[in-house]
């Protein structure tokens, strides 16, 4: 590699930092010996890309490690590492984390290197240090260290004459090794397919199109296996029980941007609310302000916006200057989680970007938390704040609750406890949840804020639906008449408020309505939608049945009318379907044996249920459909006579 | 008259006498007048014995092809084109927030084919990759992380680059094809009461929630037998759910039916050469043989007990096994047997036919246990209905036995009463075919075999019934109905 060989010209130029080189590159080579054999045998075949910095400007050579902050480091033998910091020299403060693009120096001036930050360690020059923690935390006796994966430029490699590379374009490389950070110059944006766009980033963009392979000296087009290389860049996919659990679960992190974009109408006054919790509570952190309420519990039935409200919140703050970087948040859904002990593992992977067994986590994260407390009280000063506090967001409660209810307690302990910067937003369905449910210590930690989310009225509906219509549906809001909206408002708020629901029904009705041919949707189709998907149930699947199967259920009925619901036996159903059938001279040639297959047919469909014994015959039955449905459904037929009747003939 | 004869020559020498007999019960009702005029049409095409037998095995092997590949949706049935047509256009447009379809019919009525067929048409219309179909079946996925765990690898085997796939396991192929919004996913969940007991509902909740959140297009398709499913979904996924709930159709009408049979046994322009030389009296003479009373009544006897597709396509399927031709290519059925064979199926005789088979001493034994529990019976219901089925020792049961034999009055069933050891071996084999049974579970080591009560599984009127067409004992049973009934 000629540009390497260049590089390595450059070290010359370096003062104060060759000295310590030495001792932090055997380091690093030793470390990652110890990681991965894979790694190793391709690193023994390239010659280092180690840089140092050639100083430009005349203030960087007043350079050192300037930390504001560490925010978590693990002892691993004398090996520092972090995940996240916050480098400043002079008034420029940028933040450095895993899976940025960066350009580096090289010797060239106007020629800087891009790579993407794998991995960042923090090592210390003396390792026997007594007082590790504090030499660090001022960034005096250590150094950083970023490992890079590269991406080349055409000019640096042979490019094959059959792919032309624009100016701007970059390769994707298996090539990965460590530098210091004093290398770093600025960030920039790289971006894989052509139709992402880059939105108002203000640096520089490249594209990347192509993978280069280091060894062989390929070059070949992205992959799949290259995106997932890029994608892991949460860390590494380790030990998170059962993989299938994340396959749904992962999106919470990305997408949660997606459904909140649309504006969310007819929650104002809760969304106030939320958002008026979250930054009190925020500040209440940053400032170290202890004690005060830092949980919330948020009820509603289903479909009224609950989760919605407090998406649409976060996005808000997201976008505020006032409030980037001082949080972060997490979405826990109970649903989603196989089991409710992976909600240690998600808020820890989430805090520190790294996947972990969910007991491992749950003692971290516990010492976490309570390490805290601890060193406020020793270092005894008031400046116990956290830049970043971490909002945790239970959804569906009710299913994280174990049989001890210990995930559950935990989080609130953590919440509760002096300085620490958890906040809990929980969710579910149920009012009295903390009540009812909950073990009274933890109702009483959760259960004093609280917001009740009513279901939508008929005027919020109906606002909802005039906004979200064109988003939701293929349609224009045009295509609906305003009474048969109306209606739908109407109708939904009256049963359950559940905007869902007013969403299907409209469908259903656009649907309908396009069936019949008619240009606007109007109130008979609103009507006939609402039948169709919510009454007609039971009277269709006994329409389908067949004549046999008519009979005995008839014969059932009966039977339940006469005897009482209790005692219907199957013997005595097969002899009144055996009478009946006389009666109607219904040719069905039926006998025991067929009446009971047709009863357990019926009994799987549910029509009836057969409590079992171990004699046939006296199967218990219970009707599971109403009387008068039934006769609804058979109207016409020759049982609605002898339903109407059934009093005259006695069975 | 020449021709009659000639037509009433067995045309095969392997068809069986009752071929033959229901030739002339079935075949010579039939318009006689009708099947002379397409004889004389075709009088020419006059095939010797071998020739007859290949060619029915010719059109044999294309009426079952045909009848293997026929559509619920090709069926001249309104029910089921319209059904397949609205589930269509729901697959090929769902809505953004993800679209949920059940199907609900009882067991055999056509769920799972209509759900094949479309989305077999839905495959074939449109790209791979754009098309996700993810089949789960309640009965065996539906266990915890089952349903995750079979997602996951079927989504991983429908990604082309086999490589890709070993390389990466950790992957999450559900998020990264999420991004591509082209992507169609369509869960298949048969038995979806299965998914619904599952604790929590999470599986569907998971599907909703990930069809919510990425507003990816896709829908669940899940049929099911429990006609009331939607009301054991839980609240949060009952909201969730779009309640699009249809019922299977059932056939209503014997023209209906007609029709489809009509379609199903007629040879087409694009059958093989060899048996296009027979294709008009065949399908003339189908179309005048599905229009008989005697099929009517066949096919009312279907509608009436089971309409469904699979009882249907049963029925289908035993008529053309039976299907025989004659030199002129002209059909003849047996219905006997189709009507036989259809019912058989139905497995609804078996008790019986194993009652038959028993011997006399056991006959004799279960007789005694009858009569004891008819009394019983009898003694109860003057004072309360009982909900209980009475039991019965052995010791009781052979008492009652031996009463009966040395009883003068009555002429005995055994020739001679036999010994206890013997009688015990008897009882012993009734218990292991399980027409006796013991109420409970037995008490271990409580009270020796002997003494342990037993209860009659079978009704009294399903033992008399089936014993008077007993070989050996129906004589004496006849006196013994008598004797009960007085």
């Amino acid at each position: 590699m000629q540009s390497a060989g260049k590089r390595k010209l450059a070290a010359t130029t370096k003062g104060r930092q060759v000295k310590d080189q030495p001792v932090a590159t055997s380091n690093t080579c030793k470390k990652r010996k110890r990681r991965t054999a894979s790694v190793t045998s391709v690193d023994s075949y390239l010659p280092r890309r180690i840089y140092f910095v050639k100083q430009i400007q005349a203030d960087r050579k007043t350079f050192r490690v300037p930390f504001v902050q560490v925010l978590q480091t693990s002892d691993q033998k004398g090996l520092k590492k972090s995940k996240k910091r916050n480098q400043k020299y002079d008034d420029i403060e940028t933040t450095i984390s895993i899976g940025d693009t960066v350009l580096v120096c090289s010797d060239q001036e106007d020629f800087p290197f891009i790579a993407r930050i794998e991995d960042i360690a923090v090592k210390p020059h003396k390792v026997s240090t007594n007082k590790k923690e504090e030499n660090w935390q001022h960034g005096r006796n250590c150094s950083i260290w970023l490992s890079l994966r590269w991406f080349y430029q055409p000019s640096e490699i042979v490019v094959p004459p059959d792919i032309q590379l624009e100016n701007d374009d970059v390769l994707f490389s298996n090539h990965i090794d460590k530098n210091n950070v004093e290398c770093y110059l600025d960030k920039c944006c790289v971006i894989f397919s052509s139709n992402e766009k880059p939105s108002d980033i203000e640096c520089s963009v490249f594209t990347c199109r192509y993978f280069y392979d280091i060894i062989t000296g390929k070059v070949r087009s992205l992959q799949m296996e290259d995106r997932q290389v890029l994608s892991q860049t949460d860390g590494k996919l380790g030990s998170v029980r059962n993989k299938e659990a994340k396959l749904l679960l992962r999106s919470s992190e990305t997408n949660v941007t997606k459904v909140t974009k649309s504006v969310l109408v007819g929650r104002e006054t809760e969304m106030e609310r939320i958002r008026e919790f979250l930054t009190q509570s925020i500040s209440d952190v940053s400032q170290g302000r202890s004690k005060g309420e830092r949980s919330l519990y948020i009820n509603g039935v289903p479909g009224t916006g609950k989760t919605a409200s407090v998406r649409h919140v976060f996005e808000d703050l997201k976008g505020n200057p006032n409030y980037i970087g001082k949080f972060l948040s997490v979405e826990i859904n109970g649903m989603l989680l196989s089991d409710p002990q992976e909600a240690y593992s998600l808020l820890y992977s989430t805090i520190f970007k790294k996947h972990i067994g969910s007991m491992k986590a749950a003692q971290q994260l516990d010492y976490y938390f309570g390490e805290r407390k601890t060193l406020n009280r020793n270092s005894k000063k008031g400046d116990g704040a956290f830049a970043v506090c971490i909002i945790a967001v239970l959804d569906e409660l009710d299913v994280l609750l174990t049989r001890r209810q210990k995930v559950v307690y935990d989080f609130l302990e953590w919440c509760a406890r002096e300085n620490s910067p958890l906040i809990v937003v929980a969710i579910a369905n149920t009012m009295d949840l903390p009540e009812r449910v909950l073990q009274p210590r933890i109702g009483s930690r959760l259960g004093v804020n609280r917001l009740s989310f009513a279901p939508y009225t008929n005027a919020q509906l109906r606002n909802i639906l005039d906004t979200q219509i064109p988003h939701m549906l293929p349609c224009s809001l045009d295509k609906f008449e305003p009474l048969a909206l109306e209606l739908c408002c109407k109708k939904v708020a009256s049963v359950t408020g559940d905007v869902r629901r007013a969403f299907h029904v409209c469908q259903r009705a656009l649907e309908i309505a396009d069936q019949n041919g008619s240009e606007l949707v109007g109130m008979t189709h609103i009507q006939e939608a609402f039948v169709e998907m919510y009454n007609r149930g039971p009277i269709i699947s006994i329409g389908q049945l067949s004549l046999a199967e008519k009979a005995v259920y008839c014969a059932a009925l009966l039977c339940e009318r006469y005897y009482g619901a209790d005692s219907i036996f199957l013997a005595k159903v097969a002899k009144h379907t055996l009478e009946l059938t006389q009666r109607l001279t219904l040719d069905l040639e039926l006998d025991n044996a067929k009446i009971l297959d047709i009863c357990y047919n019926l009994s799987f469909s549910r029509h009836i249920t057969l409590q079992w014994s171990s004699v046939e015959s006296f199967h218990k039955i219970f009707c599971n459909v109403q009387f008068d449905d039934f006769c609804y459904a058979v109207q016409g037929t020759v049982f609605s006579d002898v339903l109407n009747n059934w009093t005259k003939h006695q069975l | 008259m020449q021709l009659r004869n000639k037509r009433s020559d067995p045309p095969g020498a392997t068809k069986s006498r009752q071929h033959k007999k229901a030739r002339k019960t079935v075949a010579t009702k039939q318009g006689n007048k009708n099947k002379q005029e397409c004889v004389s049409q075709v009088a020419d095409i006059l095939l010797d014995k071998q020739q007859c037998e290949m060619l029915q095995e010719q059109v044999k092997e294309y009426l079952l092809r045909k009848l293997c590949q026929t559509r619920l949706t090709s069926w001249d049935d309104q029910e089921f084109s319209s059904l397949s047509k609205t589930i269509e256009s729901l697959v090929r447009n769902p809505a953004p927030q993800g679209e949920s379809i059940i199907l609900i019919g009882p067991a055999g009525s056509g769920k799972k084919k209509l759900v094949e067929e479309i989305v077999q048409k839905m495959k074939s219309e449109s790209q791979t990759q754009r098309l996700k179909v993810i089949q789960l079946y309640g009965t065996f996925h539906a266990h915890g992380e089952g349903p995750m765990r079979e997602t996951h690898l079927q989504l991983k085997n429908s990604m082309p680059n086999t490589e890709v796939n070993q390389s990466t396991t950790e992957a999450d192929f559900l998020e990264d094809t999420a991004n591509d919004s082209s992507t169609k996913y369509i869960f298949l969940l048969y038995d979806f009461e299965y998914f619904v007991r599952e604790k929590n509902q999470s599986f569907l909740y998971r599907i909703f929630e990930f069809f919510q959140r990425n507003k990816t297009s896709g829908l669940v398709l899940a049929t099911s037998q429990q006609h009331d499913l939607v009301d054991s979904l839980e609240k949060r996924i009952k909201s969730r759910f779009s309640h699009r709930v249809y019922y299977m159709p059932t056939f209503k009408d014997t023209r209906q039916v007609q029709k489809i049979l009509r379609s199903i046994f007629s040879i087409d322009a694009d059958a093989p050469s060899s048996i296009l030389a027979v294709k008009q009296p065949f399908n003339q003479e189908m179309s005048q043989l599905f229009g008989d009373t005697t099929w009517n009544q066949a096919l009312e006897e279907l509608l009436k007990s089971t309409p469904n597709v699979s009882s249907f396509l049963r029925f289908a399927f035993y008529t053309i096994t039976t299907m025989s031709l004659d030199k002129f290519g002209i059909p003849k059925f047996d219905l006997d047997i189709v009507r036989h064979g259809s019912r058989q199926l139905r497995q609804s005789a078996g008790r019986m036919e194993m009652l038959k088979n028993l011997s006399v001493l056991e006959v004799a034994l279960l007789a005694a246990l009858c009569r004891l529990t008819c009394r019983q019976l009898e003694k109860s219901e003057k004072g309360q209905s009982c909900a209980k089925p009475v039991a019965f020792s052995f010791e009781r049961i052979y008492q009652e036995y031996i009463k009966q034999e040395l009883n003068s009055d009555s002429t005995p069933i055994t020739a001679d009463s036999y010994k206890r050891p013997i009688a015990w071996k008897a009882f012993s084999r009734l218990l292991d075919i399980q027409l006796i049974r013991f109420p409970e579970r037995r008490g271990e080591g409580r009270n020796a075999m002997e003494l342990q009560p037993v209860i009659l599984v079978i009704s009294p009127e399903e033992l008399s019934q089936v014993l008077k067409e007993h070989p050996y004992i129906s004589l004496a049973m006849q006196r013994w109905n008598q004797h009960r009934k007085e």
